[in-house]
């Protein structure tokens, strides 16, 4: 699991890669909690790395690693998934609903997001 | 790699000759986004193909479909009934594959519809049950109405704020 791959497929739009990235993750039990801090990323997109480490590691039942938790959120919001604006309901769910890691940093997504069988 | 519709029917290929290996004939019906990548090939599917699986058991189809990821290099669990949870009942619609050993069912539209709302992840369910909404006649009472009986009760919310977003996204606002 490289999680730069996974960051830049969502924020690329490329939800299918992302999902497959999820999928291969949870098929190969990765710890979330031993994840170094990626060297190389944008501050927007470690933003969002931080956000999803956190989400996936507490689906996972495990900690997300400490790197996390000195990064804060978006000054402006971002949508992580395209289209999302156009559906009323769905955007007010996700505003309100969505996961906490991601809502904490102003990252828009709906509640279930990157959820894998 | 994801799966393209090519790629899926050619692992179910290659597990119908490994059923006739084994003397066995085996039913799936899929049910998640695999059956939308063979019913309308619009997108590629993530390496796994969730399914009900009606006949020979589970542990006998579990262990044909390892036999035929180790020769087409797939995930162990490519063929999975994980999302046995999320069925209400298991319907019919069209037959996807049929050979010798293996019969392979996509779920009727409306549970396809009714799964992919209940799930409501991101904008590739929100395609998937577009074109799955397409496929269904009526007003947005009566596709609802044939749709809910397939969700499951604790994600009956999420699914009605979906599919009246998805409605009026499709047909403008009711």
């Amino acid at each position: 699991m490289d999680i730069r791959d996974l960051v830049r497929s969502i924020l690329s739009g490329d939800l299918l890669t992302a999902r497959q990235c999820v999928a291969d993750a949870q098929r190969e039990q990765f710890r979330w909690d031993e994840l170094a801090m990626p060297g190389d990323l944008t501050e927007r997109e470690l933003t969002v790395a931080a956000g999803i480490v956190e989400l996936l590691a507490m689906r996972n039942g495990s900690t997300a690693p400490r790197w996390t938790t000195a990064i804060g959120g978006l000054r402006e919001s971002l949508v992580l998934d395209p289209g999302l604006e156009q559906l009323p309901r769905s955007f007010a769910r996700a505003r309100i609903a969505g996961p906490e890691p991601l809502r904490r940093r102003n990252l828009v997504a709906l509640p279930d997001f990157l959820a894998v069988a | 790699m994801p799966l393209t519709a090519e790629d899926i029917q050619r692992a179910f290929t290659a597990l119908d000759a490994e059923l006739a290996s084994r003397a066995l004939k085996a039913e799936l019906v899929v049910v998640g986004g695999a059956a939308l990548v063979l019913l309308f090939g619009a997108r590629a599917s993530t390496k796994d193909v969730d399914a009900y699986f009606v006949r020979p058991t589970a542990s006998l189809l579990r262990e044909a479909a390892s036999a035929v990821a180790e020769s087409l290099d797939l995930p162990v669990d490519w063929l999975n009934d994980g999302a046995k949870a999320y069925l209400v009942g298991v319907t019919t619609g069209k037959t996807l594959y049929e050979s010798g050993s293996l019969t392979v069912k996509a779920a009727s539209v409306p549970q396809l519809l009714a799964m992919k709302l209940a799930a409501w992840r991101d904008a590739i369910d929100r395609a998937d049950a577009g074109l799955l909404l397409a496929q269904m006649q009526g007003s947005a009472a009566d596709v609802w109405t044939a749709v809910k009986s397939f969700v499951p009760p604790h994600s009956i919310d999420k699914a009605s704020y979906a599919f009246e977003d998805l409605w009026d996204l499709v047909h403008g606002h009711s």
